[in-house]
């Protein structure tokens, strides 16, 4: 569940940004434990399944975190919230890209149909679970706005607080609440006509 | 789904689809991690004292004279903010009839040319170690210039930028700066050209000084009408169009940013063209680290960080002042004034202070050189004492410094020690 605050991570995250802004070759390594995961998993749900895409957004979020470490502000933002930020700029700058260009690079259908095709041919439990998983994020996605959709997985999916959350997209606690708030009630709703 | 239950399956729902990165994403990762990590240390070592500020204010402006106190503060505070953590900043557009292109790093590296009719006008280029080069391959108004030089005051960023500052969020505070008293225009959101829903920030403004806006000359009292675009989301900047009135509002500047984005390799170094002189001017990359003396008033470090005298006994000094911590002068851009010099050797020689040149300027501090010329011909003193009044103006007039027996090195057989330390080489 996300967690409003962690004082055990943020020692850890601050003992972490510690190392990094001191260049300690382990601290990347490090880094990369931390967020590179959840860093990639969150960039490929938000480029609509386009994994390629999605590794240059985590080596560009990283190196682009290492480089401006000395700017991260403990006082005004968590390690998570800062980092995922960065790659939240990334991933709108190449959306941005793909509109002006009008089209959806071909990568990025395979998507979850594919993902879902590949998990039907082999179903293991732990397959089946992922599936239904897919075809509830899958049908969420349908109908919710992007802010919605990146607030919800920034939210439920990675874990970060609304005040994190808040801070990753660039409003205010309320008004991330508030989004938050408008897409569950429409997630709620969309179960409901469905089971109806 | 309700409730508690309800947060519970969506958590499960959204982590456990999540994709895993495939083999090798880590090893690039973290070797571009390493990558950045040594460029930072790099950095660092360098920005113990240094700064890209005043250049890129500077060059973006051709003027320092085009700020002003009055600012759009709320849409600055937006678009500053959002400019935080980013890697580069890339811009492209037209001032007058000119085209720019220019790409900022964060980590001090700036590209700027531009063009006329596709010929190329002016190229600089700064890197984040200090030295900065300059070409202008010539015209029918001017002659070719090609110069490689070092600015000092790039080792003061820390002095006067804010801790979030860095040279991106810095090109955006240049690209929206305003000049003079600027009034509101009001803010809404609509559809660009490109389908895209912006938010529009405008306002207008009475210019203060003259100014250059690329090869568009602009005086005191023209009105500036100025409009931004900004991404809703992310709240960054996306282009800035400024409009000048001639009895109608006609663009004079418009510029369109990209953020992020990967600077080509060829944009990261520029070889000047075969058989150019270049002029190079890079004694500052040395001197700047000596101290011959220094001593503080209230506001401000003064320090002398190299002497040389001429075949005629003058002194060539070169000198800096940057603000103590308990500095009382303004932040602020202004044209800030020489550092004032007196000379007395050992033996009652009396000089006086010619030919003052400085480095740019940060909020006033700056790297200058002076010199000093002998009043009377004779033997060279010893030791010489130096008062020097390092910002004799406003809060800071009447505070000095004196450097008492400083000894003198002996005669250089140039006439200019300044022009000596200068080199002409062909590419």
């Amino acid at each position: 569940m996300p967690r409003e605050t962690a004082a055990t991570g943020d020692a850890a995250d601050l003992a972490l940004v510690r190392r990094v802004r001191e260049g300690e070759e382990g601290a990347y390594a490090q880094l990369w434990r931390r967020f590179g995961q959840p860093l990639y998993g969150f960039a490929v749900s938000r480029l609509g399944g386009d994994g390629e895409l999605a590794e240059e957004v985590v080596v560009h979020t990283l190196a682009a975190a290492v480089s401006g470490i000395g700017r991260f502000r403990p006082r005004r933002s968590t390690l998570s919230a800062w980092v995922y930020g960065i790659a939240r700029r990334h991933i709108c700058v190449e959306l941005r890209r793909r509109r002006r260009r009008g089209s959806v690079p071909a990568a990025a259908l395979v998507s979850l149909k594919a993902a879902l095709a590949r998990a039907s041919d082999d179903p293991t439990p732990a397959l089946v679970a992922r599936l239904e998983a897919f075809r509830k994020v899958d049908a969420m996605a349908q109908h919710l706005s992007d802010t919605e959709m990146e607030v919800l997985l920034l939210h439920f999916g990675e874990g970060l607080s609304v005040r994190e959350v808040a801070r990753v997209i660039g409003r205010s606690r309320r008004a991330a609440d508030s989004v938050l708030h408008r897409a569950k009630s429409k997630v709620r709703e969309r179960l409901v006509g469905d089971a109806g | 789904m309700l409730g508690e239950s309800q947060d519970q399956e969506l958590a499960q729902a959204l982590s456990v689809p999540r994709a895993l990165p495939p083999a090798g994403l880590e090893a690039r990762a973290v070797a571009a991690m390493r990558e950045a990590g040594e460029r930072r240390a790099r950095r660092r070592q360098w920005l113990l004292c240094t700064s890209a500020a005043v250049a890129i204010v500077a060059i973006a402006f051709g003027s320092l004279a085009y700020y002003a106190a009055n600012k759009p503060s709320a849409f600055r505070r937006r678009v500053l903010a959002a400019a935080e953590g980013a890697t580069t900043l890339h811009s492209w557009g037209q001032e007058g009839t000119r085209d720019f292109e220019t790409w900022v790093s964060d980590d001090g590296f700036r590209r700027r040319e531009t063009r006329a009719g596709g010929a190329a006008v002016a190229l600089s280029l700064e890197d984040e170690e200090g030295r900065e080069i300059y070409y202008r391959p010539g015209g029918d108004e001017a002659g070719p210039l090609a110069q490689e030089f070092y600015d000092p005051t790039l080792r003061h960023l820390d002095s006067f930028l804010r801790p979030e500052d860095s040279p991106v969020t810095w090109a955006v505070w240049a690209d929206v700066a305003v000049c003079g008293s600027a009034a509101d225009r009001g803010q809404h959101q609509e559809v660009n050209g490109l389908g895209e829903l912006v938010e529009v920030w405008e306002w207008e403004c009475v210019l203060r000084d003259n100014c250059h806006i690329g090869d568009v000359a602009c005086r005191e009292g023209d009105r500036m009408w100025i409009r931004a675009e900004v991404d809703p989301d992310t709240g960054r900047l996306m282009s800035v169009t400024r409009y000048l009135w001639e009895g109608s509002w006609t663009v004079v500047k418009w510029a369109e940013y990209e953020w992020d984005a990967p600077i080509p390799e060829e944009a990261q170094d520029f070889a000047f063209p075969a058989g150019t002189a270049i002029t190079r001017s890079v004694a500052w990359a040395d001197l700047a680290d000596q101290v011959i003396r220094t001593d503080a008033t209230r506001d401000w470090q003064v320090t002398v960080h190299a002497m040389a005298l001429n075949r005629h006994g003058d002194i060539g000094l070169w000198l800096s002042r940057v603000k103590t911590e308990e500095s009382q002068v303004p932040r602020r851009y202004d044209s800030a004034p020489p550092l004032l010099v007196d000379a007395e050797g050992s033996s009652g020689e009396r000089y006086t202070q010619s030919n003052t040149f400085s480095c740019m300027n940060a909020f006033g501090a700056g790297y200058w050189t002076t010199a000093l010329r002998r009043d009377d011909p004779g033997p060279d003193p010893g030791t010489v004492t130096l008062t020097i009044w390092p910002y004799n103006e406003g809060v800071s007039e009447g505070q000095s410094v004196t450097f008492g027996d400083v000894p003198l090195p002996p005669r250089e057989e140039v006439g200019d020690v300044f022009e000596a330390r200068r080199e002409v080489v062909q590419h």
